[in-house]
């Protein structure tokens, strides 16, 4: 029985994803931590499907929207990292601060 | 069982690599290793669907915007600048703190563990009908955020002025 410990594997790489998300200084490194995490989560979900027999298999489709909430968020967070690198020539985090007054 | 340990494993090594590594172009293509085994344990899962949708629109589509934005936003000087703030101790004892929280849950929680049946052809003829049928209004409304993500990355990153 493999559940508990996919369980822990998806809680690890979220952990990570979460540590990546809190001490990169580049957008972009923020933005492939956020992916880490959205994949712990598809998972934790794929095992759940397997091991708990869910209704009308959730686990499955929820993990397709999953991917293609992260694709759009994915574009559309480049685009404004590339906009805001042709308005202050730098990606890093805390030299952003144009909205901060 | 081995396979699983082993993609685990490599999914593990990838994703510390990702946040840690200095160069953010290598930082990328560990992500391309990880999504790549994670797609190996979905396989291994019985959600066959779902793995090559992983390797299409992530390693296909995903990391090639990443890889396109780093060379376009990376400087020669970059690679040689730290890339972690100063938090890096606190964030280390809040993460282990999350992960040993969540894995406590998991543990306590009494969960009917049953598996599943696995279907001789795959999971992908249900997927598809549970889409169109069941889920239908989801997928017609993910259909129109993509749509609006398009039109939103190019009127962010489009030139101005024209």
């Amino acid at each position: 029985m493999m559940f508990l410990p996919l369980i822990g594997l998806s809680a690890i790489i979220f952990a990570i994803g979460v540590y990546g998300a809190l001490t990169r200084r580049n957008a972009i490194g923020i933005l492939m931590s956020l992916e880490l995490m959205f994949n712990a989560a598809n998972i934790n979900l794929v095992t759940a499907n397997k091991y708990l027999n869910l209704e009308n298999s959730v686990g499955i489709i929820f993990p397709i929207f999953i991917i293609t909430i992260a694709a759009a968020e994915a574009a559309v967070g480049l685009a404004i990292i590339l906009s805001l690198y042709r308005q202050t020539k730098t990606v890093y985090v805390e030299k952003i601060n144009i909205m901060k007054w | 069982m081995l396979i699983l340990l082993l993609f685990a494993v490599i999914a593990i090594i990838a994703a510390i690599l990702v946040v840690s590594m200095k160069n953010i172009m290598h930082c990328a293509l560990f992500l391309a290793l990880f999504l790549l085994s994670v797609a190996g344990i979905f396989f291994y899962l019985d959600a066959d669907f779902l793995g090559i949708v992983q390797i299409l629109v992530y390693v296909g589509g995903i990391i090639v915007l990443i890889l396109f934005a780093v060379m376009l936003t990376s400087r020669v000087s970059s690679a040689l600048l730290e890339q972690t703030n100063e938090q890096k101790g606190l964030a280390i004892a809040a993460c282990l703190l999350l992960a040993a929280a969540i894995t406590a849950a998991a543990f306590r929680t009494p969960l009917a563990t049953t598996l599943n049946p696995v279907k001789a052809e795959g999971t992908t003829h249900f997927t598809g009908e549970l889409l169109l049928t069941v889920y239908a209004l989801p997928f017609e409304i993910a259909s129109i955020v993509l749509l609006v993500a398009l039109i939103g990355a190019i009127v962010l990153a489009g030139k101005k002025g024209e």
